[in-house]
C-alpha cells in the first residue's frame, strides 16, 4: 500500500515513551515489543526500501532487523535510544545487503557459457520500467534512480536526513559516525544526487 | 575570501540548508552567497533534491510484518524458556548434588574424628589435600564425549533429550570444552580440517529441534518459511570432489586413498557409512570397484577424506547447496549474506537460458531417467562440459562454472554422464515423499535399468541396488542450486555459514529428511567423489559397475 506523506517525517514525538517498552520487552513482555514493532515498523521499512529499492528485501531487512533487536535487548543500555538502535540495525542490514547484492550482479554479469555465449542476466533488483505518466512520477523515478546509484554510505545519510527528516546528531548516532561525517556525507551524497539528475535530464543522459 | 575557503563555505551548503551550522558559520555563508551566483545555484539546486526525497511516498510495511516478527520472537521466547527450564533442572541439580555431598563429607568427617579420636584435626594437612592431589580421571563422561559421539548421541536422543544436548553441546562450545581444546591441539589447519571445525560449532539450535518444538513450528507455520534444504536426501548440502588424475600413477593413489577411507574408520570411530546414497549399500568393496563414493555422512568423515586427499591429487572440491522457497527472492536475500570470501563464486543465480529452444528444452518432457542419473556428481556434467543440459539447474550448473580458471580445467577432462533432472518437489511428491521409487506399473523395468547404467567412456556414477526411477516432468522454478568453485578455502566460511542461517531459522532442514534417515542431521553432507580417468592411458582396473 502506497501511502503519500506530505509532511516531512520527524524522529518520533514520543520516543521517551520507548523505554518503558524497552524495560518491559527486556522484562519478557513480547506485547511491549509488538507495540515497539507496531511503532517503527513503517519508518524502518521505508528506510530499507529506499535503500535498496526491492519490497521483499525491504520486508526480510526490516523482519531480521527487529528479530535482531529482539535477540540483542537484553544487552540494550537504557542510556541508548531504541529508535537510533533499530534504525542502526536495519541500515548497516541494507548496508551489507546491497554490497551482496552488488558484488552478485558484477560476476553475473562477466559470466558466460561454456560455449562461449554471454549469459543472459536477468537483475531483479533493476528499477521497474520507469513510469513516464505523469512528470511527477517521472521525477519520482529519476531520483529514485538516483539515489540507487549513490554509495551505500552516502545513500544511508541522504535518506536519514532527506527521507526520514534526522538531524545530524540522530544520524551520527544511527550511523556511529562523527557528526562531521555525516555533514560531508549528506552534501557529497546530494551533489553526487544533483549530478546524476542533470546528466539524466541532457539528451544523451542515462535513459 | 581565498579560493579554498570558499569551497569550504559551499561544501556546508547542506549543512546551512539544513540548519545545522553555528551563527558564525551560516553568516559567513550568507556572505558567498550574496557575492557567488554558483553559491546561489548550487543552494538552490539542494534545496530541490531534499524538497523532492521528502517528497518522495512514504512507503508503509505490508501488514504482515509486525505478527510475523511476533510470532517469531514468540518462538524464540519458547526456546528461551526451554533453555531456562534446562538451566533450572541444572542448577537443582547441582544443588542437591552439592547438597548430597556435604551430607555425606560432613558424615565422613564424623567418622573419621571418631576413629581417629587422638589426632588433632587442625594440626594435620588439610583434608582435601589428598583429593586435590589426586590425579584427575582423564577418562571422558558421557556428557563431555562431543565431537561426533556427542552428536551421534542428539541424533538418536528423543527431541527433548535432542534440546537438552543440543544446549549442552553449545555449552560446553562456550565454556571452552574438550573438544576445543583438541581443536586447538590440532596444528596444521588443511582444508578438511577447517570443514572438521566447523562441524565443531555450536550446534543448530532449531533445526533439528522442530520436532520438538511442534507449538513453535505451528506458530510460524504462516510466517515468511524458511527456505528449505534437503526435502530430499539429495538436496541436504553436499561436497563434491572430483579428482583429475594426470597419470596412471595418480588414478591408482587417488584409488588407494579412496578404498582406504573406506577401510578404516575415521578417528572418532563413528560415522562410517552413515547413510549410503542411491539406496545403495555402501561397501569397501563397492567404492573400490567404483572408484566413486555418494554417501551422506558426517562432515567430520567427509573431512577424513579430504585431508587424505589434499595436496596430493588434483582435485575440485566445492559445495553444492539445494534450497527452495516460494519466494526465491527470499533465497537471494539469504545466499547474499553468505561469507564475504569466495561468494562471488557462489552465486550467479539468474543466469537463465537465453534462447527459445533452451526455454523449449527446459519445457519439454523428461527423458526416462534413472534413480542413478538423477544422483550423477553434478561435478562430473559441470565441469566435463560435454553433457547436454535438460533443465534450468542444469544450465546454471554450466554457467556457473564457466570462470575462465574453469573453462581452461574442463577442457583438460574428460566427458562426464548425461546428467538428468533434479529431484524437484513434483517428483519427489510423485515417489510418495522418498528420494526414489520402484518402477510403475507398465513402465519398462529393464529399460530403466539400462539407462541406469554409468556411462562407459568416462567413469560414471555408482552403480545402484536400488530400483530405477523415473522423473516426471516438472518446474524447478522454485529449486535454485548454488555452489562455490574456490576450493577447499572457503568451504568452512560456508557450512559455518550455513549452520548459522539455520540457527537463524532462515534455513531447516526438512523434517522429513530427519524423520526418515536418522542419520541425517544438521551437519550432515552428502560427499559425492568422482574420480576421473587420467587422459594418456587407460587404467588396468577400470572401474566397473557393480551391477
Amino acid at each position: 500500500m502506497h501511502v503519500r506523506t506530505k509532511k516531512q517525517p520527524q524522529p518520533p514525538a514520543d520516543a521517551d515513551g520507548d523505554a518503558a517498552l524497552v524495560s518491559a520487552a527486556q522484562a519478557g513482555d513480547a506485547s511491549a515489543f509488538a507495540a515497539l514493532v507496531s511503532r517503527y515498523e513503517d519508518r524502518v521499512f521505508n528506510t530499507c526500501y529506499r535503500m535498496c529499492h526491492h519490497h521483499a528485501d525491504a520486508l526480510d531487512l526490516t523482519q531480521t532487523a527487529f528479530l535482531k533487536a529482539f535477540e540483542a535487548l537484553p544487552n540494550f543500555k537504557s542510556d541508548s535510544r531504541f529508535y537510533t538502535w533499530i534504525y542502526r540495525i536495519a541500515v548497516n542490514l541494507t548496508i551489507s545487503k546491497r554490497r551482496a547484492a552488488r558484488s552478485r550482479a558484477a560476476l553475473s554479469l562477466d559470466r558466460r557459457r561454456p560455449d562461449g555465449r554471454r549469459i543472459e542476466v536477468r537483475d531483479r533488483r533493476r528499477d521497474s520500467a520507469p513510469e513516464r505518466n505523469t512528470q511527477r512520477r517521472e521525477l519520482r523515478g529519476r531520483l529514485q534512480n538516483a539515489l540507487q546509484a549513490l554509495d551505500e554510505e552516502f545513500r544511508a545519510a541522504v535518506v536519514l536526513k532527506d527521507i526520514e527528516g534526522f538531524d545530524y546528531a540522530a544520524i551520527a548516532e544511527i550511523l556511529e559516525v562523527p557528526p562531521g561525517t555525516v555533514k560531508s556525507r549528506i552534501h557529497r551524497g546530494r551533489m553526487m544526487l544533483r549530478k546524476l539528475l542533470r546528466k539524466e535530464e541532457s539528451p544523451r543522459g542515462l535513459d | 575570501m581565498d579560493s579554498t575557503e570558499r569551497k569550504s563555505l559551499i561544501a556546508d551548503l547542506s549543512a546551512y540548508l539544513d540548519g545545522e551550522l553555528s551563527e558564525q558559520r551560516t553568516a559567513e555563508v550568507d556572505r558567498v552567497l550574496a557575492e557567488s551566483d554558483e553559491a546561489r545555484q548550487i543552494l538552490r539546486e539542494l534545496r530541490s533534491i531534499a524538497s523532492d526525497l521528502q517528497a518522495l511516498t512514504h512507503i508503509k510495511a505490508p501488514p504482515s510484518l509486525a505478527p510475523a516478527v511476533e510470532r517469531e520472537a514468540e518462538r524464540k521466547i519458547l526456546l528461551a524458556s526451554h533453555d531456562v527450564n534446562r538451566r533450572s533442572r541444572l542448577f537443582s541439580l547441582v544443588t542437591r548434588t552439592s547438597g548430597a555431598a556435604a551430607v555425606i563429607l560432613a558424615c565422613g568427617f564424623g567418622v573419621w574424628m571418631v576413629t581417629h579420636p587422638g589426632r588433632d584435626a587442625t594440626s594435620e594437612e588439610p583434608l582435601a589435600t589428598g583429593v586435590i592431589d589426586q590425579p584427575a580421571d582423564k577418562s571422558p563422561g558421557p556428557a563431555d564425549a562431543g565431537g561426533f559421539a556427542g552428536r551421534r548421541k542428539e541424533r538418536s536422543a528423543p527431541p527433548d533429550a535432542k534440546l537438552a544436548l543440543a544446549r549442552a553441546s553449545n555449552d560446553r562450545s562456550l565454556n571452552g570444552s574438550s573438544q576445543d581444546d583438541d581443536r586447538k591441539r590440532t596444528s596444521s589447519r588443511s582444508a578438511g580440517q577447517r570443514v572438521a571445525a566447523a562441524t565443531s560449532r555450536p550446534p543448530v539450535v532449531g533445526v533439528p529441534l522442530r520436532n520438538a518444538d511442534k507449538p513453535a513450528a505451528q506458530s510460524s507455520a504462516t510466517a515468511s518459511p524458511p527456505v528449505v534444504l534437503g526435502q530430499t536426501l539429495d538436496e541436504i548440502p553436499s561436497v563434491s570432489v572430483l579428482i583429475a588424475p594426470t597419470s596412471p600413477e595418480e588414478y591408482r593413489v587417488a584409488q588407494e586413498a579412496l578404498t582406504n577411507w573406506a577401510s578404516q574408520p575415521p578417528a572418532s570411530g563413528l560415522g562410517r557409512f552413515a547413510a549410503p546414497m542411491n539406496g545403495a549399500k555402501a561397501s569397501i568393496a563397492r567404492v573400490a570397484a567404483t572408484s566413486a563414493i555418494d554417501q551422506a555422512v558426517d562432515l567430520e568423515r567427509a573431512a577424513d577424506l579430504m585431508r587424505v586427499l589434499e595436496g596430493r591429487l588434483p582435485q575440485h572440491v566445492r559445495l553444492t547447496v539445494s534450497a527452495r522457497a516460494d519466494d526465491m527472492d527470499r533465497v537471494y536475500a539469504i545466499v547474499a549474506s553468505g561469507p564475504e570470501r569466495s561468494r562471488n563464486e557462489a552465486l550467479a543465480f539468474d543466469a537463465m537460458p537465453t534462447t527459445e529452444a533452451e526455454e523449449a528444452a527446459d519445457a519439454g518432457e523428461a527423458p526416462a531417467v534413472a534413480a542413478d542419473a538423477i544422483r550423477a556428481p553434478a561435478t562430473g556434467a559441470a565441469l566435463g562440459g560435454r553433457a547436454t543440459p535438460s533443465t534450468m539447474s542444469e544450465k546454471r550448473t554450466l554457467a556457473k562454472t564457466s570462470s575462465d580458471k574453469d573453462d581452461d580445467e574442463r577442457e583438460s577432462l574428460p566427458a562426464a554422464p548425461r546428467r538428468a533432472r533434479p529431484i524437484t518437489r513434483g517428483n519427489e511428491a510423485a515417489r510418495g515423499g522418498r528420494g526414489f521409487r520402484a518402477p510403475r506399473s507398465g513402465e519398462d523395468a529393464e529399460a530403466l535399468r539400462r539407462a541406469s547404467m554409468p556411462n562407459r567412456d568416462g567413469l560414471g556414477p555408482p552403480a545402484t541396488d536400488a530400483p530405477p526411477a523415473t522423473a516426471p516432468a516438472e518446474s524447478d522454478e522454485n529449486v535454485v542450486t548454488h555452489w562455490l568453485l574456490d576450493g577447499n578455502a572457503a568451504l568452512d566460511d560456508w557450512v559455518g555459514w550455513l549452520v548459522d542461517q539455520a540457527a537463524q531459522g532462515l534455513i531447516e532442514i526438512a523434517e522429513r529428511v530427519q524423520a526418515q534417515q536418522r542419520a541425517i542431521g544438521d551437519d550432515t553432507v552428502r560427499l559425492r567423489v568422482t574420480l576421473l580417468r587420467p587422459p594418456a592411458s587407460q587404467p588396468t582396473s577400470a572401474p566397473q559397475s557393480k551391477r
